[in-house]
């Protein structure tokens, strides 16, 4: 496993109620880190780390839910995919409309990871495969902004109202995308009591991990004009247009 | 203007804090509505449908940001943002080439196909609306955003961008046909102007998904029973149900 090279302190000052958390899928077995203890559901185990908060790794064996397969840690079987769960738990209409969010979904290759270790970011020892960060609105606008900072990337966010582990661990280290959600959304989280709704949980593929980390620590935080007042900030927009047409 | 056959009564009962707000794109002047009596950007049109609690329609003489570019009344940014410097003054992007890269990606309407935008809260929209916009917390845009899938499947996709998040609210719905939504707090000029509070669930929906979502609304449980179960109880009830759908799966 690769040892930690990028500074993530820069993480600290959101002073994030709940800490980032970095993720690292690896075929070998992780040395030093415990093995989680109990089952969960893939959607919980970040959840898990801001409660234990000391990192951890779990293999199949400690996972309860459709995680197992959106890691390749095993086959989906046939049953999910009929769409009958869904008509049964009353989120679709009819089994078509549940198979038809199978065609959207992600999962890594199978066989290929095995141990799925966890951090909190002020403990990580590797360099992670992904970062997934809780925020409030706020903070995510600084996140999201330092992707698009030096990029003027645009903000994509892919879900499906089942199965949101596959959006937050197998599509943007997959897709090489950043991806987020807010909490609330989705069946899985919402039934198990996984979060309170309304916090914005992103998911940041290692592609993206430098440039954000590098634009974090450059770019301003709080932008004169969030702070401007409505009026104000109309009289700079003005001044900045006519400056740049002079 | 068409008149209003959907029957969108079924939002109301969402409970929304603020009204739904129903949006409607002309060339021609509409009759029986108020023009706007001010100038203001398009992302404050919302929020000023539901302050006034009263239809009108704007014109570009009506809009002072960007907004107009977007809905193709006016011809394309003004070289000032066009150039990706703007962006740079207001610190929002490292340099213009970042800032350009977003004028790649944004979606923009047909030059001189819009003259005329209706806006109308929910009890008074009386025309077919080519874009509904709610403003949820995300109780209700998760029941919102599962009357979508409810009968299709289909994902949850959210679009928008740093700068310009009016064109994927007013533009992208409307020439994609799908449904987008983003957090109110994200976009640069709407919190610039203080055109939302933060953390709320903007959905726009256009005309196409009205139907479906509409009825989906009207036959789906809002609240369905797991929610309410509780972790464990949840947990319990779930391995029961695919249980039963193994054993079941065996008979046939």
């Amino acid at each position: 496993m690769q040892s930690l090279k990028t500074d993530m302190s820069i993480y600290k000052k959101f002073n994030f109620e709940h800490p980032a958390v970095g993720i690292k899928y690896t075929h070998e077995k992780p040395e030093g880190i415990e093995q989680l203890d109990k089952q969960l559901a893939l959607c919980e185990m970040f959840t898990e780390t801001h409660r234990r908060n000391r990192p951890f790794y779990f293999t199949r064996e400690n996972e309860n839910c459709v995680g197992r397969s959106v890691l390749g840690m095993q086959e989906a079987g046939s049953m999910p995919n009929t769409g009958q769960i869904g008509v049964e738990f009353g989120i679709f209409q009819d089994a078509r409309a549940n198979r038809n969010i199978y065609r959207h979904q992600y999962s890594l290759e199978k066989g290929v990871v095995k141990y799925v270790l966890y951090s909190p970011v002020d403990q990580l020892t590797y360099e992670p495969d992904l970062l997934l960060i809780t925020a409030t609105v706020p903070q995510a606008e600084i996140v999201l902004r330092a992707m698009s900072y030096s990029t003027g990337e645009i903000w994509n966010a892919q879900l499906t109202g089942v199965g949101a582990c596959s959006w937050l661990y197998a599509y943007p280290v997959l897709t090489g995308k950043v991806n987020y959600t807010v909490s609330g959304l989705t069946f899985g989280m919402k039934a198990k009591e996984i979060f309170p709704a309304g916090w914005m949980l992103i998911a940041i593929p290692y592609h993206w991990i430098p440039t954000i980390t590098a634009n974090l620590n450059e770019m301003e935080w709080v932008l004169p004009a969030y702070t401007d007042g409505r009026k104000k900030f109309y009289e700079r927009e003005m001044r900045v247009m006519k400056g740049i047409t002079k | 203007m068409e008149p209003l056959q959907t029957d969108l009564s079924v939002f109301k009962q969402l409970n929304l804090k603020k009204p739904p707000v129903g949006v409607k794109y002309l060339l021609e002047k509409p009759e029986g509505v108020k023009q706007l009596d001010k100038k203001m950007a398009l992302c404050e049109m919302v929020t000023e449908t539901q302050k006034s609690q009263e239809p009108f329609y704007m014109t570009r003489e009506n809009e002072n940001c960007f907004g107009a570019q977007a809905l193709g009344m006016v011809s394309g940014a003004p070289s000032a943002a066009a150039s990706g410097e703007l962006g740079v003054r207001f610190e929002l992007f490292r340099d213009a080439e970042a800032n350009r890269n977003l004028f790649k990606n944004n979606p923009n309407m047909e030059k001189g196909i819009i003259n005329y935008v209706v806006f109308a809260p929910l009890e008074k929209i009386t025309f077919e609306p080519d874009l509904l916009i709610l403003m949820t917390d995300a109780k209700q845009a998760e029941i919102t955003l599962r009357s979508m899938t409810y009968s299709t499947g289909v994902l949850y996709e959210s679009m928008t961008s740093t700068a310009l998040s009016c064109a994927w609210l007013y533009v992208y719905p409307y020439v994609s046909g799908k449904v987008n939504y983003f957090l109110t707090g994200l976009g640069f000029g709407s919190i610039g102007r203080k055109a939302y509070e933060p953390g709320w669930v903007l959905i726009a929906i256009p005309r196409k998904w009205l139907p479906t979502m509409v009825q989906n609304l009207k036959e789906m449980k809002w609240e369905l029973a797991s929610y309410t179960l509780g972790r464990e109880e949840f947990d319990k009830w779930e391995k029961g149900i695919q249980a039963q759908l193994m054993r079941e799966s065996r008979n046939h």
